[in-house]
Protein backbone atom coordinates (compact mmCIF):
# COMPACT_ATOMS: atom_id res chain seq x y z
CA UNK A 1 0.00 0.00 0.00
CA UNK A 2 1.31 2.72 -1.29
CA UNK A 3 0.88 6.23 1.20
CA UNK A 4 0.99 9.38 -0.90
CA UNK A 5 1.30 12.93 0.97
CA UNK A 6 -0.97 15.29 1.11
CA UNK A 7 -0.91 18.31 -1.31
CA UNK A 8 -0.41 20.68 1.48
CA UNK A 9 2.33 18.80 2.46
CA UNK A 10 4.50 18.53 -0.51
CA UNK A 11 3.98 22.27 -1.84
CA UNK A 12 5.84 24.72 0.48
CA UNK A 13 3.97 27.99 1.60
CA UNK A 14 6.32 30.51 2.78
CA UNK A 15 5.35 32.55 5.23
CA UNK A 16 4.30 36.22 4.58
CA UNK A 17 7.06 37.69 6.34
CA UNK A 18 8.47 41.80 5.36
CA UNK A 19 11.24 41.29 3.43
CA UNK A 20 13.02 44.19 3.94
CA UNK A 21 12.07 44.55 7.39
CA UNK A 22 13.88 41.37 8.10
CA UNK A 23 16.72 42.97 6.18
CA UNK A 24 17.48 45.81 8.35
CA UNK A 25 17.07 44.42 11.29
CA UNK A 26 19.69 41.80 10.49
CA UNK A 27 21.90 45.12 8.95
CA UNK A 28 21.46 46.80 12.47
CA UNK A 29 22.18 43.77 14.34
CA UNK A 30 25.29 43.05 12.41
CA UNK A 31 26.62 47.42 12.99
CA UNK A 32 25.48 46.71 16.61
CA UNK A 33 28.27 43.06 16.43
CA UNK A 34 30.46 45.02 15.05
CA UNK A 35 30.09 48.11 17.66
CA UNK A 36 30.77 45.30 20.26
CA UNK A 37 33.23 43.53 19.05
CA UNK A 38 35.66 46.90 19.71
CA UNK A 39 34.74 46.53 23.28
CA UNK A 40 35.19 42.78 23.70
CA UNK A 41 38.68 41.63 25.10
CA UNK A 42 38.93 38.45 23.29
CA UNK A 43 39.30 40.40 20.41
CA UNK A 44 42.03 42.13 21.72
CA UNK A 45 43.65 38.79 23.26
CA UNK A 46 43.79 37.85 18.90
CA UNK A 47 45.74 40.11 18.27
CA UNK A 48 49.41 41.05 18.89
CA UNK A 49 49.31 43.72 21.81
CA UNK A 50 50.92 46.93 21.04
CA UNK A 51 53.70 48.60 22.35
CA UNK A 52 52.88 52.32 23.49
CA UNK A 53 55.97 54.41 23.34
CA UNK A 54 54.90 57.46 23.99
CA UNK A 55 51.88 58.96 26.70
CA UNK A 56 48.23 58.98 25.63
CA UNK A 57 47.85 62.43 26.03
CA UNK A 58 50.86 63.02 23.58
CA UNK A 59 49.64 60.87 21.06
CA UNK A 60 46.49 62.80 21.02
CA UNK A 61 48.08 66.49 21.01
CA UNK A 62 50.09 64.46 18.17
CA UNK A 63 47.33 63.95 15.83
CA UNK A 64 45.26 67.01 16.47
CA UNK A 65 48.53 68.97 15.81
CA UNK A 66 48.99 66.92 12.33
CA UNK A 67 44.92 67.44 11.57
CA UNK A 68 46.02 71.53 12.02
CA UNK A 69 49.24 71.44 9.57
CA UNK A 70 47.53 69.36 7.13
CA UNK A 71 44.67 71.98 7.09
CA UNK A 72 46.74 75.02 7.50
CA UNK A 73 48.95 74.22 4.93
CA UNK A 74 48.65 74.12 0.95
CA UNK A 75 52.48 73.15 0.39
CA UNK A 76 53.35 70.13 -1.43
CA UNK A 77 56.30 69.34 0.74
CA UNK A 78 55.24 69.55 3.56
CA UNK A 79 52.58 67.54 2.42
CA UNK A 80 54.98 65.13 1.58
CA UNK A 81 57.09 65.53 4.12
CA UNK A 82 53.98 64.37 6.62
CA UNK A 83 53.11 61.38 4.35
CA UNK A 84 56.92 60.45 4.93
CA UNK A 85 56.56 60.48 8.77
CA UNK A 86 53.33 58.53 8.31
CA UNK A 87 54.53 55.34 6.07
CA UNK A 88 57.33 55.73 8.75
CA UNK A 89 54.82 55.20 11.76
CA UNK A 90 52.98 52.47 9.78
CA UNK A 91 56.19 50.37 9.02
CA UNK A 92 56.60 49.85 13.20
CA UNK A 93 53.06 48.65 13.36
CA UNK A 94 52.28 44.98 13.30
CA UNK A 95 50.68 44.02 9.67
CA UNK A 96 46.91 42.93 11.34
CA UNK A 97 46.95 46.80 12.89
CA UNK A 98 48.41 48.18 9.38
CA UNK A 99 45.89 46.35 6.92
CA UNK A 100 43.00 47.61 9.22
CA UNK A 101 44.19 51.24 8.90
CA UNK A 102 44.84 50.94 5.41
CA UNK A 103 41.33 49.27 4.89
CA UNK A 104 39.61 51.79 6.82
CA UNK A 105 41.47 54.82 4.65
CA UNK A 106 40.53 53.29 1.11
CA UNK A 107 37.00 53.44 2.44
CA UNK A 108 36.63 56.38 3.94
CA UNK A 109 38.83 57.80 1.14
CA UNK A 110 37.05 56.84 -1.43
CA UNK A 111 33.71 58.14 0.08
CA UNK A 112 35.28 61.65 0.41
CA UNK A 113 36.99 61.40 -3.70
CA UNK A 114 33.27 60.28 -4.73
CA UNK A 115 32.39 63.45 -2.83
CA UNK A 116 34.57 65.99 -4.44
CA UNK A 117 34.79 64.50 -7.91
CA UNK A 118 32.27 66.65 -9.57
CA UNK A 119 34.55 69.61 -8.11
CA UNK A 120 36.55 69.09 -11.44
CA UNK A 121 33.62 70.54 -13.09
CA UNK A 122 34.37 73.65 -11.15
CA UNK A 123 37.85 74.00 -12.16
CA UNK A 124 39.19 73.01 -8.50
CA UNK A 125 42.55 71.95 -7.31
CA UNK A 126 41.06 68.40 -6.59
CA UNK A 127 44.15 66.75 -6.74
CA UNK A 128 45.39 68.74 -3.75
CA UNK A 129 42.48 68.77 -1.42
CA UNK A 130 42.25 64.86 -2.49
CA UNK A 131 45.77 64.09 -1.09
CA UNK A 132 45.00 65.96 2.11
CA UNK A 133 41.98 64.39 2.55
CA UNK A 134 43.55 60.94 2.69
CA UNK A 135 46.63 62.02 4.84
CA UNK A 136 44.13 63.21 7.41
CA UNK A 137 42.32 60.12 7.09
CA UNK A 138 45.34 58.05 7.23
CA UNK A 139 46.09 60.08 10.36
CA UNK A 140 42.92 59.64 12.06
CA UNK A 141 42.70 55.92 11.21
CA UNK A 142 45.88 55.24 12.84
CA UNK A 143 45.00 57.12 15.44
CA UNK A 144 41.78 55.13 16.66
CA UNK A 145 43.13 51.84 15.48
CA UNK A 146 46.08 52.40 18.21
CA UNK A 147 44.13 53.71 20.54
CA UNK A 148 42.07 52.15 23.37
CA UNK A 149 39.15 53.60 25.25
CA UNK A 150 40.90 53.93 28.46
CA UNK A 151 44.00 55.76 26.66
CA UNK A 152 41.22 58.40 25.36
CA UNK A 153 40.51 58.63 29.20
CA UNK A 154 43.82 58.88 30.40
CA UNK A 155 44.48 61.69 27.65
CA UNK A 156 41.80 63.97 28.44
CA UNK A 157 42.63 63.58 32.08
CA UNK A 158 46.82 64.19 31.35
CA UNK A 159 45.18 67.47 29.53
CA UNK A 160 43.69 69.05 32.64
CA UNK A 161 40.49 68.22 31.32
CA UNK A 162 37.85 69.02 34.06
CA UNK A 163 37.29 65.74 36.23
CA UNK A 164 33.24 66.02 35.64
CA UNK A 165 33.73 65.70 31.58
CA UNK A 166 35.78 62.54 32.40
CA UNK A 167 33.81 61.00 34.57
CA UNK A 168 30.49 61.65 31.93
CA UNK A 169 33.38 60.39 28.84
CA UNK A 170 34.05 57.09 30.84
CA UNK A 171 30.24 56.72 31.75
CA UNK A 172 29.18 56.85 28.17
CA UNK A 173 32.38 54.72 26.81
CA UNK A 174 30.95 51.74 29.88
CA UNK A 175 27.42 52.10 29.02
CA UNK A 176 27.81 52.39 25.08
CA UNK A 177 28.57 48.83 25.61
CA UNK A 178 25.83 47.83 28.21
CA UNK A 179 23.19 49.69 26.20
CA UNK A 180 24.93 48.29 23.15
CA UNK A 181 24.29 44.54 24.31
CA UNK A 182 20.66 44.99 25.59
CA UNK A 183 19.94 46.61 22.13
CA UNK A 184 21.38 43.65 20.20
CA UNK A 185 19.24 41.06 22.68
CA UNK A 186 16.27 43.33 22.14
CA UNK A 187 16.88 42.69 18.45
CA UNK A 188 17.74 39.47 18.27
CA UNK A 189 14.23 38.58 20.38
CA UNK A 190 12.34 40.79 18.33
CA UNK A 191 13.51 39.15 15.15
CA UNK A 192 13.59 35.34 16.52
CA UNK A 193 9.65 35.87 17.71
CA UNK A 194 8.35 37.88 14.74
CA UNK A 195 5.91 36.18 12.26
CA UNK A 196 5.03 38.05 9.57
CA UNK A 197 4.54 41.76 8.00
CA UNK A 198 3.98 44.71 11.66
CA UNK A 199 1.76 47.33 10.49
CA UNK A 200 4.85 49.75 10.44
CA UNK A 201 8.16 48.91 11.38
CA UNK A 202 8.64 52.83 13.12
CA UNK A 203 6.18 51.21 15.36
CA UNK A 204 8.72 48.86 16.49
CA UNK A 205 11.14 51.10 16.44
CA UNK A 206 9.43 53.38 18.65
CA UNK A 207 8.93 50.28 21.12
CA UNK A 208 12.73 48.96 20.80
CA UNK A 209 13.89 52.95 21.45
CA UNK A 210 11.36 53.24 24.07
CA UNK A 211 12.63 50.62 26.18
CA UNK A 212 16.13 51.38 25.88
CA UNK A 213 15.35 55.50 26.83
CA UNK A 214 13.53 53.54 30.22
CA UNK A 215 16.51 50.65 30.39
CA UNK A 216 18.93 54.29 30.24
CA UNK A 217 17.13 55.58 33.39
CA UNK A 218 17.09 52.54 35.17
CA UNK A 219 21.24 52.45 34.52
CA UNK A 220 21.38 55.46 35.39
CA UNK A 221 19.47 55.32 38.73
CA UNK A 222 21.31 52.03 39.71
CA UNK A 223 24.79 53.75 38.80
CA UNK A 224 23.93 57.31 40.80
CA UNK A 225 22.52 54.71 44.14
CA UNK A 226 25.75 53.21 43.81
CA UNK A 227 27.74 56.07 43.88
CA UNK A 228 25.89 57.66 46.68
CA UNK A 229 26.09 54.27 48.64
CA UNK A 230 30.73 54.40 48.12
CA UNK A 231 30.61 57.90 49.08
CA UNK A 232 31.09 59.66 45.67
CA UNK A 233 31.81 62.78 46.02
CA UNK A 234 32.59 63.89 42.50
CA UNK A 235 36.70 63.57 42.58
CA UNK A 236 37.96 61.09 39.78
CA UNK A 237 41.03 59.18 41.10
CA UNK A 238 43.93 61.35 40.37
CA UNK A 239 45.75 61.36 37.20
CA UNK A 240 49.13 59.58 37.17
CA UNK A 241 52.72 61.78 37.50
CA UNK A 242 53.87 63.08 34.18
CA UNK A 243 57.18 61.49 33.72
CA UNK A 244 59.74 63.87 32.56
CA UNK A 245 60.20 61.81 29.78
CA UNK A 246 56.75 62.84 28.75
CA UNK A 247 57.84 66.51 29.27
CA UNK A 248 60.45 66.05 26.58
CA UNK A 249 58.75 64.20 24.25
CA UNK A 250 55.90 67.11 24.83
CA UNK A 251 58.87 69.87 23.66
CA UNK A 252 60.22 67.62 20.86
CA UNK A 253 56.30 67.53 19.55
CA UNK A 254 55.78 71.74 19.65
CA UNK A 255 59.62 72.28 17.49
CA UNK A 256 58.32 69.84 15.13
CA UNK A 257 55.18 71.50 14.62
CA UNK A 258 56.37 74.82 14.95
CA UNK A 259 59.32 73.89 12.10
CA UNK A 260 56.67 72.46 9.71
CA UNK A 261 54.63 75.31 10.36
CA UNK A 262 57.20 77.55 9.05
CA UNK A 263 58.24 75.38 6.68
CA UNK A 264 54.89 75.21 5.00
CA UNK A 265 53.95 78.98 5.05
CA UNK B 1 25.65 65.86 8.06
CA UNK B 2 28.31 64.95 9.91
CA UNK B 3 31.32 67.25 8.63
CA UNK B 4 34.78 65.49 8.11
CA UNK B 5 37.90 67.47 8.57
CA UNK B 6 39.41 69.74 5.57
CA UNK B 7 35.89 70.66 3.92
CA UNK B 8 35.95 73.26 6.88
CA UNK B 9 39.12 76.37 6.55
CA UNK B 10 40.84 76.15 10.36
CA UNK B 11 39.62 79.87 10.74
CA UNK B 12 35.80 78.55 10.92
CA UNK B 13 36.72 75.66 12.91
CA UNK B 14 38.58 77.82 15.44
CA UNK B 15 35.48 80.33 15.28
CA UNK B 16 32.69 77.48 15.52
CA UNK B 17 34.59 76.08 18.95
CA UNK B 18 35.20 79.75 20.22
CA UNK B 19 30.41 79.40 19.34
CA UNK B 20 30.28 76.60 21.01
CA UNK B 21 32.77 77.64 24.31
CA UNK B 22 29.85 79.73 26.14
CA UNK B 23 27.33 77.09 24.78
CA UNK B 24 28.97 74.73 26.62
CA UNK B 25 29.66 76.29 29.93
CA UNK B 26 25.68 77.91 29.90
CA UNK B 27 24.99 73.97 29.59
CA UNK B 28 27.53 72.84 32.12
CA UNK B 29 25.86 75.24 34.99
CA UNK B 30 22.39 74.37 34.15
CA UNK B 31 22.59 71.00 34.36
CA UNK B 32 24.44 72.12 37.24
CA UNK B 33 21.04 73.54 38.14
CA UNK B 34 19.26 70.91 37.52
CA UNK B 35 21.53 68.32 39.75
CA UNK B 36 20.61 70.03 42.80
CA UNK B 37 17.09 68.60 42.01
CA UNK B 38 17.37 65.74 40.82
CA UNK B 39 20.65 63.98 41.37
CA UNK B 40 20.53 61.36 39.23
CA UNK B 41 21.50 63.86 36.45
CA UNK B 42 24.78 62.92 35.85
CA UNK B 43 25.50 59.69 35.52
CA UNK B 44 22.53 60.20 33.08
CA UNK B 45 24.01 62.57 30.76
CA UNK B 46 26.63 59.76 30.06
CA UNK B 47 24.34 56.88 29.76
CA UNK B 48 22.31 59.50 27.58
CA UNK B 49 25.24 60.17 25.62
CA UNK B 50 25.61 56.06 25.07
CA UNK B 51 21.71 56.32 23.83
CA UNK B 52 22.46 59.15 21.40
CA UNK B 53 25.05 56.96 20.26
CA UNK B 54 23.11 54.09 19.58
CA UNK B 55 20.38 56.35 17.87
CA UNK B 56 22.87 57.52 15.19
CA UNK B 57 24.43 54.20 14.72
CA UNK B 58 20.70 52.21 14.02
CA UNK B 59 19.92 52.69 10.42
CA UNK B 60 16.28 52.67 9.66
CA UNK B 61 14.00 51.36 6.02
CA UNK B 62 12.47 53.88 4.34
CA UNK B 63 10.56 53.47 1.00
CA UNK B 64 12.62 52.53 -2.09
CA UNK B 65 15.27 50.34 -0.30
CA UNK B 66 17.50 52.83 1.37
CA UNK B 67 18.39 53.65 4.73
CA UNK B 68 18.78 56.62 6.89
CA UNK B 69 19.30 57.16 10.22
CA UNK B 70 18.01 59.58 12.77
CA UNK B 71 20.34 61.81 15.47
CA UNK B 72 17.74 62.17 17.42
CA UNK B 73 18.07 66.15 18.76
CA UNK B 74 14.71 66.86 19.37
CA UNK B 75 13.88 64.09 20.94
CA UNK B 76 16.05 63.79 23.68
CA UNK B 77 15.64 67.31 24.31
CA UNK B 78 12.20 66.39 25.35
CA UNK B 79 13.35 63.47 27.54
CA UNK B 80 16.70 65.06 28.89
CA UNK B 81 16.26 68.83 28.72
CA UNK B 82 17.24 70.60 25.97
CA UNK B 83 21.35 71.69 27.97
CA UNK B 84 21.31 68.29 29.07
CA UNK B 85 20.83 66.97 25.76
CA UNK B 86 23.20 69.55 24.17
CA UNK B 87 25.90 67.78 26.24
CA UNK B 88 25.00 64.48 25.71
CA UNK B 89 25.62 64.74 21.95
CA UNK B 90 28.29 67.20 22.33
CA UNK B 91 29.69 64.05 24.13
CA UNK B 92 28.65 61.60 21.46
CA UNK B 93 30.03 63.96 18.54
CA UNK B 94 33.36 64.56 20.64
CA UNK B 95 33.30 60.30 20.84
CA UNK B 96 32.30 59.62 17.17
CA UNK B 97 35.06 61.58 15.72
CA UNK B 98 37.58 60.84 18.09
CA UNK B 99 37.17 56.99 18.14
CA UNK B 100 34.89 56.06 15.05
CA UNK B 101 35.98 58.06 12.38
CA UNK B 102 32.86 59.88 12.08
CA UNK B 103 32.96 63.53 11.25
CA UNK B 104 36.31 65.60 11.70
CA UNK B 105 38.28 66.35 15.17
CA UNK B 106 38.65 69.60 13.98
CA UNK B 107 35.09 69.94 12.71
CA UNK B 108 33.97 69.05 15.90
CA UNK B 109 32.95 72.63 16.82
CA UNK B 110 30.83 73.09 13.54
CA UNK B 111 29.21 69.60 14.11
CA UNK B 112 28.29 70.58 18.08
CA UNK B 113 26.70 73.51 16.37
CA UNK B 114 24.72 72.01 13.89
CA UNK B 115 23.51 68.78 15.61
CA UNK B 116 23.92 69.09 19.49
CA UNK B 117 22.70 72.96 19.60
CA UNK B 118 20.40 74.06 17.00
CA UNK B 119 18.51 70.23 16.68
CA UNK B 120 17.65 70.18 20.64
CA UNK B 121 16.94 73.65 20.79
CA UNK B 122 14.95 73.99 17.96
CA UNK B 123 13.01 70.57 18.60
CA UNK B 124 12.12 71.77 22.34
CA UNK B 125 10.92 75.25 21.47
CA UNK B 126 8.64 73.79 19.22
CA UNK B 127 7.83 71.08 21.69
CA UNK B 128 7.06 73.97 24.22
CA UNK B 129 5.18 75.76 21.86
CA UNK B 130 2.72 72.55 21.28
CA UNK B 131 2.57 71.85 24.49
CA UNK B 132 1.11 75.29 25.23
CA UNK B 133 -1.43 74.57 22.48
CA UNK B 134 -2.16 71.18 24.01
CA UNK B 135 -0.40 69.18 20.80
CA UNK B 136 2.78 67.92 21.64
CA UNK B 137 3.27 65.80 19.82
CA UNK B 138 2.80 67.84 16.43
CA UNK B 139 4.98 70.28 18.20
CA UNK B 140 7.42 67.48 18.14
CA UNK B 141 7.07 66.14 14.85
CA UNK B 142 7.23 69.93 13.93
CA UNK B 143 10.17 70.35 15.80
CA UNK B 144 12.39 67.56 14.94
CA UNK B 145 11.66 67.93 11.18
CA UNK B 146 12.69 72.39 11.65
CA UNK B 147 15.41 71.49 13.52
CA UNK B 148 17.01 68.60 11.68
CA UNK B 149 16.49 71.12 8.69
CA UNK B 150 17.72 73.93 10.21
CA UNK B 151 20.92 71.61 10.94
CA UNK B 152 21.15 71.04 7.63
CA UNK B 153 20.91 74.43 6.68
CA UNK B 154 23.48 75.60 8.85
CA UNK B 155 26.05 73.10 7.74
CA UNK B 156 25.21 73.67 3.78
CA UNK B 157 25.75 77.32 4.70
CA UNK B 158 28.99 76.60 6.75
CA UNK B 159 30.76 74.41 3.87
CA UNK B 160 28.86 76.99 1.09
CA UNK B 161 30.92 79.74 2.76
CA UNK B 162 34.22 78.42 2.05
CA UNK B 163 35.26 78.90 -1.31
CA UNK B 164 34.53 82.76 -0.70
CA UNK B 165 36.57 82.92 3.04
CA UNK B 166 39.44 80.54 2.03
CA UNK B 167 40.72 80.50 -1.70
CA UNK B 168 44.30 81.05 -3.56
CA UNK B 169 44.69 84.32 -5.54
CA UNK B 170 43.54 82.92 -8.44
CA UNK B 171 39.94 81.95 -6.93
CA UNK B 172 40.52 78.55 -6.78
CA UNK B 173 39.27 76.94 -3.39
CA UNK B 174 41.10 75.55 -0.89
CA UNK B 175 38.76 73.29 1.35
CA UNK B 176 35.45 72.44 0.73
CA UNK B 177 34.96 73.64 -3.38
CA UNK B 178 31.17 73.88 -3.49
CA UNK B 179 29.75 77.06 -3.22
CA UNK B 180 26.44 78.17 -1.61
CA UNK B 181 24.27 77.54 -5.11
CA UNK B 182 25.35 73.55 -4.57
CA UNK B 183 25.53 72.80 -0.73
CA UNK B 184 22.53 74.26 0.39
CA UNK B 185 20.40 72.26 -1.91
CA UNK B 186 22.36 69.56 -1.88
CA UNK B 187 22.21 69.53 2.37
CA UNK B 188 18.18 70.83 1.90
CA UNK B 189 17.10 68.35 -0.46
CA UNK B 190 18.12 65.52 1.50
CA UNK B 191 17.35 66.27 4.50
CA UNK B 192 13.90 67.79 4.02
CA UNK B 193 13.02 64.52 1.25
CA UNK B 194 13.69 61.82 3.72
CA UNK B 195 16.32 62.44 6.38
CA UNK B 196 13.40 64.57 7.78
CA UNK B 197 10.41 62.62 7.66
CA UNK B 198 12.91 59.61 9.83
CA UNK B 199 13.67 61.67 12.36
CA UNK B 200 9.71 62.84 12.66
CA UNK B 201 8.59 59.24 12.80
CA UNK B 202 11.45 58.55 14.98
CA UNK B 203 11.01 61.07 17.74
CA UNK B 204 7.04 60.62 17.52
CA UNK B 205 6.96 57.22 17.73
CA UNK B 206 9.62 56.83 20.53
CA UNK B 207 7.88 59.68 22.33
CA UNK B 208 4.47 57.94 22.03
CA UNK B 209 5.94 55.46 23.88
CA UNK B 210 7.76 56.13 26.72
CA UNK B 211 5.01 58.89 27.40
CA UNK B 212 2.21 56.01 27.54
CA UNK B 213 4.75 53.47 29.57
CA UNK B 214 6.60 55.80 32.16
CA UNK B 215 5.25 59.73 31.45
CA UNK B 216 6.97 60.44 34.86
CA UNK B 217 10.33 60.52 33.26
CA UNK B 218 9.80 62.73 31.04
CA UNK B 219 11.97 66.27 31.50
CA UNK B 220 9.77 69.32 33.44
CA UNK B 221 10.50 72.27 32.74
CA UNK B 222 11.04 74.58 35.18
CA UNK B 223 8.74 77.59 35.78
CA UNK B 224 8.69 79.73 32.71
CA UNK B 225 9.38 83.07 34.84
CA UNK B 226 12.94 82.17 34.77
CA UNK B 227 13.81 81.45 31.32
CA UNK B 228 12.29 84.67 30.54
CA UNK B 229 15.34 86.37 32.79
CA UNK B 230 17.54 84.56 31.00
CA UNK B 231 16.28 85.59 27.52
CA UNK B 232 16.34 89.31 29.11
CA UNK B 233 19.78 89.02 30.36
CA UNK B 234 21.14 87.56 26.72
CA UNK B 235 19.07 90.86 25.27
CA UNK B 236 20.71 93.05 27.59
CA UNK B 237 23.79 91.47 27.02
CA UNK B 238 23.50 91.88 23.13
CA UNK B 239 22.58 95.33 23.64
CA UNK B 240 25.82 96.32 25.28
CA UNK B 241 27.92 94.14 23.18
CA UNK B 242 26.83 95.69 19.92
CA UNK B 243 29.58 98.78 19.25
CA UNK B 244 31.11 95.13 18.78
CA UNK B 245 29.78 95.90 15.37
CA UNK B 246 32.31 98.99 14.85
CA UNK B 247 35.21 96.28 15.67
CA UNK B 248 34.78 95.17 11.78
CA UNK B 249 36.47 97.25 9.26
CA UNK B 250 34.01 97.84 6.10
CA UNK B 251 30.16 97.27 5.71
CA UNK B 252 28.63 94.27 5.84
CA UNK B 253 28.07 91.74 2.26
CA UNK B 254 25.68 93.49 0.08
CA UNK B 255 25.16 96.29 2.91
CA UNK B 256 26.99 98.83 0.44
CA UNK B 257 26.07 102.18 -0.35
CA UNK B 258 25.92 103.10 -4.00
CA UNK B 259 29.79 104.80 -3.29
CA UNK B 260 30.99 101.75 -1.82
CA UNK B 261 29.28 99.50 -4.63
CA UNK B 262 30.89 101.56 -7.48
CA UNK B 263 34.43 101.15 -5.92
CA UNK B 264 33.94 97.55 -5.39
CA UNK B 265 32.14 96.75 -9.35
CA UNK B 266 34.90 99.27 -10.68
CA UNK B 267 32.38 100.75 -12.53
CA UNK B 268 29.51 102.91 -11.80
CA UNK B 269 26.59 101.69 -9.47
CA UNK B 270 24.29 100.20 -11.21
CA UNK B 271 21.71 102.62 -12.71
CA UNK B 272 18.49 100.91 -10.97
CA UNK B 273 20.48 101.53 -7.41
CA UNK B 274 21.92 105.34 -8.67
CA UNK B 275 18.07 106.42 -9.88
CA UNK B 276 16.03 103.95 -7.36
CA UNK B 277 14.49 105.09 -4.07
CA UNK B 278 16.41 106.22 -0.88
CA UNK B 279 15.55 106.32 2.20
CA UNK B 280 17.16 108.69 4.78
CA UNK B 281 16.88 107.21 8.03
CA UNK B 282 16.72 109.43 11.22
CA UNK B 283 20.14 108.21 12.70
CA UNK B 284 21.66 106.53 9.25
CA UNK B 285 24.05 104.38 10.01
CA UNK B 286 23.48 104.37 13.79
CA UNK B 287 25.46 107.36 13.83
CA UNK B 288 23.54 110.32 16.07
CA UNK B 289 24.80 113.76 15.15
CA UNK B 290 26.29 115.05 17.94
CA UNK B 291 27.41 111.93 19.86
CA UNK B 292 30.55 108.97 19.90
CA UNK B 293 29.72 106.26 17.80
CA UNK B 294 29.88 103.35 20.46
CA UNK B 295 26.98 105.08 22.19
CA UNK B 296 24.91 105.75 18.94
CA UNK B 297 25.33 102.16 18.24
CA UNK B 298 23.79 101.12 22.10
CA UNK B 299 21.12 103.70 21.79
CA UNK B 300 20.04 102.40 18.44
CA UNK B 301 20.13 98.58 20.10
CA UNK B 302 17.81 99.91 22.86
CA UNK B 303 15.99 102.15 20.49
CA UNK B 304 15.20 99.39 18.41
CA UNK B 305 14.11 96.56 21.68
CA UNK B 306 11.50 99.37 23.02
CA UNK B 307 9.97 99.92 19.57
CA UNK B 308 9.66 96.09 19.20
CA UNK B 309 8.56 95.82 23.03
CA UNK B 310 5.92 98.51 22.57
CA UNK B 311 4.54 96.56 19.32
CA UNK B 312 4.49 93.34 21.55
CA UNK B 313 2.74 95.09 24.11
CA UNK B 314 0.06 96.34 21.83
CA UNK B 315 -0.35 92.62 20.55
CA UNK B 316 -0.51 91.15 23.99
CA UNK B 317 -3.76 89.91 24.62
CA UNK B 318 -5.33 91.29 28.10
CA UNK B 319 -6.20 88.72 31.51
Amino acid sequence: MSTKLPDWLTTSTPLPTGHQQRHFLAQNMQRLERLLQRFSQANDLARPPLKHFIAPQHKLLAVLGVILLLSLNQNILLLWLLLLGDLVILLLLPPIYLRQVLRQTAVTGAFAILLILPSLLLNANVALFAAKTLLILLNLNYYRTTTTFNQVITALQQLHCPNSVIFVVDITLIYLKMLGEFLLQLLQAVSLRTVGKSKHPYQMIGLLFGTLYLKTRDYALDLYAAMEARGFIGVYPAAPRTRQRDQLYLLLEVTVFCFLFLLGR
Amino acid sequence: MHIPDNYLSPATCGVMITAMAPIWTVSVLKVKAQIKTKKETVPLIGVAAALAFLIMMFNLPIPGGTTAHAVGGALLAVLLGPWAACLALSLTLLLQALLFGDGGVLAFGANAFNMAVIMPFVGYACFQIGQRLHHEKIGLAVGAYLGINLAALTAGIELGLQPLLAHTSTGVALYCPYGLKITIPAMLTAHLLIAGWVEVLFSVFVYQFIKKAAPTTLYQAPATAKSFKVFYGLLIGLIVLSPLGLLASGTAWGEWNNHELAQRLHTAAPAGMTHGFHFNALFSDYAIHGLSLPLGYILSAVTAVLIFAVAMRVLQHEH
